[in-house]
């Protein structure tokens, strides 16, 4: 199955969180609940933030948190906003910390077949979506902006993505 | 398809933490921009720790990361940090630098096979 699930029931808005912790334990437990991942993903990801983190310097910025493909049943994609931003390490810079206000867990199967998702995923970093994302009040509203620009496959897209299946 | 200016493959490892994600995102990205020069490659996605053994069994032309790799000064390979094409900050330095390596290296390999 290499759809990726986007459910209200991953999606968390104006979470209060006192530390990336906090954040990683509300979208891992989100996800065991949906049967999506194995034992030890929360600690899998907690420590893979703590020798690879993935805070990004995007416009709001962000993290990006995932595992190995090991621990996970199915590609899905957890997010949480947060209310006040929490701590993360920059990914091209670990020394330095950002302050997060978009929490992404993604569980991934096989990058290779997500290649169209990843590739969204990028665009999403650099136009305005993350501000509206921000802005979104509602669990359903997050689901309906990316919906909107990630299950959107134009034909471009598509063509590359069966070239590399 | 953009008409390609040699038969050389850049060959291409694209480093991430669990080299699953971000290392995935930065090869297509750099796909994108060598597509665009007229330069064919071929990239590899694996881990940090990965790069050593990985450098022995194979000719790698260019490295592309979004982390640190461990005894990076004793790689002879170009290493391009490149967490900017996933943030946008930044991103047009990285993309010039990626441009400029890629087509030294097509160049080089134009001009050695001249020679023979």
């Amino acid at each position: 199955m290499f759809e990726m699930v986007l459910d209200k029931k991953l999606v968390e808005v104006n979470f209060d969180a006192s530390n990336k912790e906090d954040v990683i334990k509300l979208l891992s437990g989100k996800m065991k609940k949906m049967g999506f991942v194995g034992s030890g993903f929360e600690e899998a990801v907690l420590q893979r933030e703590k020798d690879y983190p993935t805070g990004l310097p995007t416009k709001i910025p962000v993290a990006l948190c995932h595992v190995e493909a090991e621990y996970v049943n199915q590609t899905a994609m957890a997010l949480a906003t947060l209310s006040n931003p929490v701590k993360f390490h920059n990914m091209g810079d670990p020394k330095s910390e950002l302050s997060v206000e978009i929490v992404f867990l993604l569980t991934i199967l096989d990058p290779k077949k997500q290649v169209v998702y990843l590739r969204k995923m990028m665009e999403i970093f650099k136009d305005n979506t993350l501000d509206n994302i921000k802005k979104a009040n509602s669990k359903e509203e997050i689901i309906r902006i990316l919906v909107d620009k990630l299950l959107r496959v134009d034909e471009r897209k598509k063509n590359d993505q069966e070239k590399i299946l | 398809m953009t008409k390609k200016r040699s038969s050389k493959v850049i060959h291409i490892l694209g480093v991430c933490g669990a080299g699953i994600v971000t290392s995935t995102m930065l090869a297509m990205r750099v796909e994108e921009v060598l597509d665009d020069e007229g330069i064919r490659c071929r990239i590899d996605e694996i881990r940090p720790t990965q790069v050593k053994s990985t450098l022995d069994i194979a000719p790698v032309d260019l490295i592309i990361t979004s982390s640190p790799i461990p005894d990076v000064e004793e790689i002879k390979v170009p290493v391009i940090y490149g967490h900017s094409l996933l943030s946008g900050f930044g991103e047009e330095e990285t993309i010039e630098e990626i441009r400029m390596i890629a087509n030294k290296i097509i160049d080089d390999y134009e001009s050695s096979r001249k020679k023979k």
